[in-house]
């Protein structure tokens, strides 16, 4: 028996999101605030669109301007800080907010930052104490991360099957998340096929996302499968506006042996790099850094 | 590719409050009013009517679990001390009561409006059938012996004052957007009270939001939040305000259910033995794993059909699901479990046993000077408090000497009408009630609370009669029982306003005298 009840696509819940933020429209407080926050910032996150992300950045930052105390908002800055890539400024947010960073919630923010930092064994006791009072997909799949950072992959597997096992048909944007991320960690171990079965499992289970379809880019071109990772990436770059799908998309062109087009797309990746960093976002420094 | 690699990207702490079909409301269990050949057992599970009344979830697993066994030997002198309850857990737990072993029906639903339901362990044997959503239907079972159905949309049969309940113990959520990332606002630490507190603004009447909790909410106010008055409000004519007005806080809605009704002799071969029939419900929702499409759930299906019965089969399948939410006792969850995700135990909550002890020593420091300010005799050892006192315990030790009567009282009925058969039922007592998280319904009664859970008991108001003294008797002779405060006329004579029973003391439709009992949906 195959089942029946139907897969929401991601465009549906990109659909589902967007009436929810209208039907908020011209509600008042701290949490309609809070909510209406959070759904853009979801939609962007979502839809991988650069600008999206920009905007729903902003609308947290004006949401805490106006209602500072409300605890909601400060975890929606913290992990918005998370998503521009500002994990000092995430944790500054946490410390001032004690109640909010002892939470499970937060115990994972803190989790997630420490490892953009590159502090492992720091992050990992955070995870694993957010992990005792909440065994949560988010802190397993924090962990899974801390692991594969320290080349620990078994391990880091054997979490994201944890992670995927807390998730219900409720949460199919997370599970596709995570199957992606098992996607990677075959990918990275050099196994092609595993790494293709995962990502067509992840694929099928919230089909439109972009963050999955950029993982499925990825692995065409460590299969050589070049044209075809050029058409999806540049399908994606056409969609979100992210810079660093137009230097992807650049360097596969120049594995093709398609110079012009790779110095064009390499061209528009800088200048968009530069752009962001112009605007003091740390988004893609280390994009800029790398070359 | 700077991907913003955490999962935080997906995270959804703001979105998992909608309403929930997995929101399991009430466990009913009575027996039917035809016996002419043979008792009759009726059960009701209902929950939150999502997507929508009478559409089911199909991503749903709904369980029924059912055990039967003969009435417990009762003795009436072993002391009352953590000591007996302590040996009564660790006998319900290893001998009569077999969670592990139950009888358990599960149903789902599928998007034409097919409902499945699957009967386990039965002593005629396991069996499966269809049925269509919203009509009532016929179940034969392989020994001949049938089972009405129902499973669709129904009037929610839950008539009560439910933010008077939450007022009562300062639950913030009802009235308050409360922030997701700080659950210890939730219960804001003032003390629980029935009467209105003075100075207690965030959940006193508040003329000015007069709907504040019946579907208007406000943002919480930041803190403190710790009460700092000593008395209890009163009016120019030196009433007490109730913190409950009486109303019906489900008028006009609905709800999904699974209704069904079988001969006991379907659940026992031993009918006139097994009088006992533990009843209780779950909620499953199915794995993100199970959803994905061309990912076989179940391909063992195709290859051996008639696998599907067997236990092995069965363990696969709630594989695929996860346990949301249970329910066997009214207010063992809102009441005493404080909806903890991690106390959704069911029936197996002999490990929370200590946690009540401290739950009701808790509240009866709320409950008790308010029920001792009406002029009430009361079963908490308030110590004399004249207002309600915010005391959490962390001991059940501690808390037991307080809540001894509360937990070891007989609670009185009004009548002898609840004994149908008067064969000398001994009264229950709240330990009884609330561990194991059940409804253990007696056939040889009505099925009346605590006896099992008929659509029209008043059981808000029974549980707050586990507060009352029903122990020692009045001048006139006359002792407290479960329908005391549903009397009206105690209130007519109370020192309090509104003069009204805490909670309706009847559905806002009338129920059905026949199957499927609940009404039409509205």
């Amino acid at each position: 028996m195959v089942t029946k009840a139907l897969v929401a696509t991601c465009g549906d819940e990109l659909q589902r999101l967007g009436e929810a933020i209208a039907a908020l429209a011209g509600t008042e407080g701290a949490d309609a605030a809070t909510r209406r926050a959070y759904l853009r910032l979801r939609h962007a996150r979502l839809s991988g669109v650069l600008d999206e992300l920009r905007d729903a950045d902003q609308a947290v930052t004006a949401a805490l301007r106006r209602y500072p105390d409300w605890p909601d908002l400060c975890y929606l800055r913290a992990g918005a800080d998370l998503d521009m890539h500002q994990p000092d400024a995430a944790l500054a947010r946490l410390d001032v907010e004690p109640a909010l960073a002892g939470s499970p919630a937060g115990l994972e923010l803190r989790g997630a930052a420490l490892e953009q930092l590159g502090q492992y064994p720091q992050a990992e006791d955070c995870l694993a104490r957010a992990l005792l009072a909440d065994p949560s997909w988010q802190a397993l799949a924090s962990l899974a991360l801390v692991r594969t950072a320290l080349g620990d992959q078994e391990a880091a597997d054997a979490l994201y099957v944890r992670a995927e096992d807390e998730l219900t048909a409720k949460q199919m944007s997370a599970f596709a998340w995570v199957r992606a991320a098992r996607g990677d960690l075959a990918a990275a171990a050099g196994d092609h096929e595993a790494a293709a079965a995962h990502l067509r499992v992840a694929a099928a289970a919230f089909p439109g996302y972009w963050l999955v379809e950029s993982r499925v880019a990825r692995l065409h071109r460590q299969r050589g499968r070049l044209d075809e990772a050029a058409a999806v990436l540049a399908g994606l770059r056409a969609r979100t506006g992210r810079p660093d799908l137009a230097e992807a998309l650049g360097e596969v062109h120049r594995e093709r042996g398609d110079d012009e087009r790779a110095d064009r797309w390499q061209a528009i990746a800088q200048a968009e790099y530069a752009d962001s960093a112009a605007r003091g976002e740390a988004l893609y420094h280390h994009h800029r850094g790398a070359r | 590719m700077a991907d913003h690699n955490d999962p935080n990207a997906v995270n959804s702490i703001f979105s998992d409050i909608d309403p929930s079909a997995a929101d399991v409301y009430d466990m009913f269990g009575f027996p039917g009013p035809d016996d002419s050949q043979g008792d009759r057992v009726v059960v009701a599970l209902t929950f939150a009517s999502v997507p929508s009344t009478g559409v089911f979830d199909t991503d749903m697993l709904y369980r029924l679990r059912m055990y039967s066994h003969p009435r417990a030997a009762v003795t009436s002198d072993e002391p009352r001390d953590l000591e007996t309850l302590r040996r009564y857990i660790d006998g319900v737990r290893g001998t009569y009561f077999g969670a592990e072993s139950a009888m358990e029906i599960r149903v789902t639903v599928d998007e034409r409006g097919q409902a499945t339901v699957t009967f386990h362990d039965f002593p005629g044997g396991s069996f499966m059938a269809t049925v269509p959503v919203g009509e009532v239907t016929t179940i034969k079972a392989a020994d001949g012996l049938a089972v009405d159905a129902f499973i669709g949309g129904r009037d929610d049969a839950f008539f009560n004052d439910l933010p008077g309940f939450f007022r009562s113990i300062n639950y913030a959520p009802q009235f308050y957007h409360v922030p997701s990332t700080r659950p210890d606002l939730r219960e804001l630490p003032i003390p629980k009270t029935l009467l209105e507190l003075e100075g207690n603004d965030l959940f006193n009447y508040n003329p000015a939001v007069p709907d504040l909790g019946w579907g208007i909410k406000l943002d919480l106010p930041p803190g403190p939040y710790e009460w700092s008055g000593n008395s209890f409000k009163k009016d120019a004519a030196g009433n007490y305000r109730f913190v409950y007005d009486g109303r019906d806080a489900r008028a006009g809605q609905n709800v999904n259910a699974i209704i069904l009704e079988m001969p006991l002799q379907f659940i026992t071969r031993r009918p006139e033995v097994d009088r006992i029939v533990d009843i209780w419900g779950e909620s499953w929702v199915r794995k993100a794993s199970r959803k994905v499409p061309g990912i076989p759930d179940h391909p063992i299906w195709h290859e051996h059909p008639l696998a599907f019965l067997g236990a092995d089969y069965r363990d696969k399948q709630l594989d695929g699901y996860k346990l949301v939410d249970t329910v066997g006792q009214p207010f063992a969850d809102a009441g005493l479990s404080e909806r903890e995700n991690n106390r959704q135990l069911g029936a197996n909550n002999f490990w929370l046993a200590p946690h009540f002890v401290k739950r009701l020593a808790h509240l009866g420091w709320g409950f008790g000077p308010s029920v001792t300010a009406l002029g009430l005799r009361c079963s908490f050892d308030t110590g004399g408090a004249p207002v309600p006192v915010h005391r959490v315990y962390h001991s059940a030790i501690e808390a037991f000497p307080r809540a001894r009567q509360v937990i070891f009282q007989r609670l009185r009925m009004p009548d002898d009408s609840w004994d149908r058969r008067q064969l000398g039922i001994p009264l229950r007592r709240p330990f009884e009630i609330f561990v194991p998280n059940v409804c253990a319904l007696d056939m040889d009664t009505t099925g009346t609370w605590p006896f099992g859970r008929r659509l029209e008991d008043q059981v808000a108001n029974r549980f707050l009669s586990l507060f009352l003294d029903m122990e020692s008797a009045a001048a006139d002779g006359s002792a407290y029982h479960v329908e005391t405060l549903s009397d009206q006329a105690l209130w007519d004579a109370a020192p309090v306003m509104p003069k009204t029973s805490p909670n309706p003391l009847k559905n806002d439709k009338d129920f059905l005298p026949h199957f499927p009992y609940l009404a039409e949906p509205w």
